[in-house]
């Protein structure tokens, strides 16, 4: 299991495009990804879990990687966001 | 009487974007949207947006009208250069960004190709003046 927390830099939040963006890197790796916001955790691989969530900028959220490519997958999503 | 600010006929209502409408949400794109994203959104025809939309406007979907009570500040802009806002059924307005628009209304969003998808100001009454 492997964790980093982010701050969403961009002003708009996490919105449709990033999150689509952020959902085709998920979708890469085989390891469960998971993306802690305001006490919930939702799946990295779901668009709807995301978008249904409403992440705003300037807020943090912590990706937890879970499974045997959870390193790469980490460093991965780290580059892209 | 009313304005219509924004009025678009859909083109395609993605399978993914038939999900989020029973979730309450309706993101809206024009027909440029890259093909991920059409595949989770509403397309429509680009349409021109006469004049900025506010609190207090209505969303129309066929013979369904929803007022708008939250407008997020890209909302405007968005909706000009893309066609592009995520409308939110009957949301928290503490938990949005700043390219949402919620809308309070009593029945979930049923959105076909073909269907109109308008934005009108509230009636304004008419005066002595108008008569």
């Amino acid at each position: 299991l492997t964790s980093k927390t982010f701050i969403i830099e961009d002003p708009l939040g996490l919105h449709a495009r990033p999150a689509c963006d952020l959902v085709k890197e998920a979708m890469n790796w085989e390891c469960d990804i998971s993306i802690t916001y305001k006490d919930k955790q939702i799946n990295a691989k779901s668009i709807f879990e995301i978008l249904s969530c409403a992440i705003q900028g300037g807020h943090t959220i912590e990706i937890t990687a879970s499974g045997k490519d959870e390193q790469a997958a980490l460093d991965s999503i780290s580059r892209l966001l | 009487l009313e304005e219509i600010k924004y009025s678009a006929r859909v083109k395609s209502v993605g399978a993914e974007g038939l999900e989020f409408l029973k979730l309450g949400i309706m993101i809206l794109f024009d027909e440029d949207a890259p093909k991920d994203l059409l595949e989770i959104c509403v397309s429509h025809e680009r349409a021109p947006l006469e004049s900025e939309v506010m609190c207090g406007d209505f969303i129309e979907i066929v013979s369904k009208k929803y007022e708008i009570i939250y407008v997020g500040k890209e909302v405007n802009s968005s909706l000009k250069t893309m066609g592009h806002a995520t409308i939110r059924l009957n949301w928290d307005v503490s938990d949005v960004l700043p390219g949402d628009i919620v809308v309070s209304g009593e029945s979930s969003f049923h959105v076909k190709t073909g269907d109109m998808i308008k934005i009108v100001s509230a009636p304004m009454e008419e005066t002595d003046f108008d008569k």
